[in-house]
């Protein structure tokens, strides 16, 4: 599959070193494991964006920082290492690192994963309520239907390094195409078979051989 | 790799010269980023601290007891030819020149050498130089180049400290305890060590091993697979690949240097 | 910059080094001894100058007084040409003699000066004529072989000895 991906108009395939991190300025990534140095505590982690690309003075770094965790919830946690947080706080904290410069993209590599149900809700309500109060634009990639179908506004599928089908939830639910029902329903076979490619039943196990 | 695959051997070596390449740039790109580097003082004390400081006391007590053996084998060999007085001369030549430098540089890629790589292959494991790089910061810049150049900084001081104190455990050695005149311990030595031809040949000797064995380390580690098993061939990596490359620049700075 | 909290060990580390390096430059080299003061040049003409090296030390009466600037050989008069950098508070008369001696036994070779009895001094530019070149061991060697084999009864006497002790006993 070929094309074109396009960020504020420009074709990020054509930026070279400069360019990339320019654009890069733009935008937020929060990993799936959050990511955060461990060396730096989570008032640190959060001030490292502030600290690199802007010059301002240690009293709004800390005002800035400071609101950050707030809208994450971890306001508390400032001076804790990323030894002593929980996977879901070293999460948020990611979170709150990638929207320290207020970027116009964030893209988040499987926010739900391994969290329990009381995190997991929390982390699709910072992130549909940071999407709507900042006005960006958000990336999930995510394995989790439910939870991603409820805030998502447009979604997209991937398969076979192609675009399956794409909509918003509602016709993803609603649609036909064997492929979508089975990863929607999360049936056992399908399109994605569940037996790994084998000789016949027969051969192995010698059945009508010997008749 | 099957030698007998010309394929398989071709490949090998290009790849093996694709690293060399690689490795190449990365070097030059931390030496042009001296500049960048020495804005951003905090990161290099930083890293000066971890790396100089905490080395300080196996640098100090091995030159300690390195200082001890020297005089004392030196003794028991310089008497039979009644140039006992010479010890302190053999010390101080011995350290100043070789010990110093290459001890120390060994020392070094044992201790800061494997911390770096492992630090480094950490992160790179970690996703923190992923994340660095996705937050627009050039992780060769901000984690790579502060260490480089604290490495480079802290070993010729430390060979320094070694040779010193080497040197104190020999005066220790020789004269309290051997018994041999401290005037003429210390005359002939001052007679035989040139400032600029032995002291400074040995200082640009471990500035030379400082430069390797912390690019090294650092390449190792930045180079490593993400994996446990990566970072723990990595550090062995460090130590072997920095323990054969001081040795061997030992004897090509020697011949340059000391050939008359 | 920003403070780092560690930059009081690291500060005392940097000390410490530079310390120990000042103290290898001082104790154990010869910094000191290094010195500073005027010179002025004198020349000086020998036959050979054995292992005579650029930096070596001219000393009278065993105190250093001066180094060996350069060495050149002169094709006039097939000699080497050895150029003094003598301190210029030591004055030295016309006629003094330049020798090339060892060090001990087998150490480094210097230039030994010995002063003559002349008024006038040695200034800048002159060049000594009393010299003596270094001992060279083959000339050594084939020196006391010719000698003995001088001697015609030298050989038996050696002979002769000790058998003399031998039916003593």
């Amino acid at each position: 599959m070929s094309g074109q991906v396009l960020f504020d108009g420009v074709d990020m395939a054509t930026l070279d070193a400069e360019g990339l991190y320019a654009a890069r300025r733009c935008m937020g990534m929060l990993f799936q494991f959050g990511a955060l140095f461990t060396d730096l505590s989570v008032f640190e982690n959060v001030a490292f964006p502030l600290r690199e690309h802007t010059d301002l003075s240690e009293a709004m770094i800390r005002d800035l920082v400071l609101m950050k965790l707030n809208a994450v919830g971890l306001r508390g946690a400032r001076d804790l290492l990323p030894s002593q947080v929980s996977g879901g706080m070293a999460r948020r904290v990611a979170l709150a690192r990638a929207i320290a410069l207020d970027p116009d993209l964030i893209m988040y590599d499987e926010p739900f994963a391994g969290l329990d149900p009381i995190s997991m809700s929390v982390a699709a309500t910072l992130i549909k309520d940071l999407n709507s109060a900042l006005g960006l634009t958000s990336i999930v990639v995510s394995h989790d239907v439910d939870e991603t179908f409820l805030i998502a506004d447009h979604v997209v599928f991937l398969a076979n390094g192609r675009i399956a089908a794409q909509g918003t939830p509602a016709e993803m639910r609603a649609s036909e195409d064997p492929l979508v029902r089975q990863f929607v329903g999360g049936l056992a076979d399908g399109p994605v078979r569940f037996h790994y490619p084998a000789v016949p039943v027969a051969e192995d196990f010698g059945v009508g051989a010997s008749r | 790799m099957n030698w007998l695959n010309p394929a398989a051997v071709g490949l090998s070596v290009r790849s093996g010269l694709a690293d060399i390449g690689e490795g190449t740039r990365l070097f030059f790109r931390l030496v042009a980023l001296v500049g960048a580097t020495f804005g951003r003082m905090r990161l290099v004390i930083d890293q000066l601290f971890f790396i100089g400081n905490r080395s300080l006391s196996i640098i100090t007590v091995s030159g300690l007891f390195v200082g001890f053996v020297l005089a004392l084998q030196g003794y028991y060999t310089l008497q039979r030819y009644g140039s006992a007085e010479a010890v302190g001369l053999l010390v101080a030549l011995s350290l100043v020149r070789e010990l110093g430098p290459v001890v120390t540089a060994l020392l070094f890629a044992g201790r800061a050498g494997t911390s770096l790589t492992a630090e480094i292959g950490l992160m790179k494991a970690g996703e923190q130089l992923a994340a660095m790089e996705m937050m627009a910061v050039d992780p060769v810049k901000r984690v790579l180049a502060p260490r480089f150049w604290a490495g480079v900084i802290a070993m010729p001081l430390l060979a320094a400290v070694f040779s010193a104190v080497g040197i104190l455990g020999g005066w220790l050695v020789a004269v309290p305890l051997i018994g041999i005149d401290a005037g003429s311990f210390w005359s002939q030595m001052q007679g035989g060590v040139g400032v600029w031809a032995d002291v400074g040949n040995g200082v640009i000797k471990s500035a030379v091993f400082g430069f390797t064995v912390t690019f090294i380390a650092l390449l190792q580690g930045y180079g490593c697979k993400p994996t446990p098993e990566g970072v723990s061939a990595a550090t062995t990596r460090t130590v072997v690949m920095a323990s054969l490359a001081v040795l061997a620049l030992d004897f090509v700075l020697t011949a340059m240097m000391f050939s008359i | 910059m920003q403070k780092s909290r560690h930059d009081v060990w690291v500060g005392l580390f940097v000390m410490i080094g530079a310390a120990a390096v000042l103290f290898l430059a001082l104790k154990a080299g010869n910094l000191l001894t290094l010195n500073f003061d005027e010179t002025y040049q004198v020349a000086a003409k020998f036959d050979n100058i054995g292992g005579l090296k650029p930096r070596a030390a001219v000393k009278s009466a065993g105190v250093v007084v001066g180094r060996v600037e350069s060495i050149g050989f002169d094709d006039k008069t097939y000699q080497a040409r050895v150029m003094l950098q003598l301190e210029k508070k030591f004055a030295f008369p016309k006629d003094s003699s330049a020798k090339i001696l060892t060090s001990g036994l087998l150490g480094e070779q210097y230039l030994g000066l010995e002063p003559g009895a002349a008024e006038k001094n040695l200034a800048a530019g002159d060049t000594i004529t009393q010299t003596q070149s270094a001992v060279v061991l083959e000339n050594l060697i084939s020196q006391f072989l010719y000698s003995k084999a001088a001697e015609p009864t030298a050989p038996a006497t050696p002979a002769a000895q000790p058998a003399a002790p031998a039916p003593k006993k």
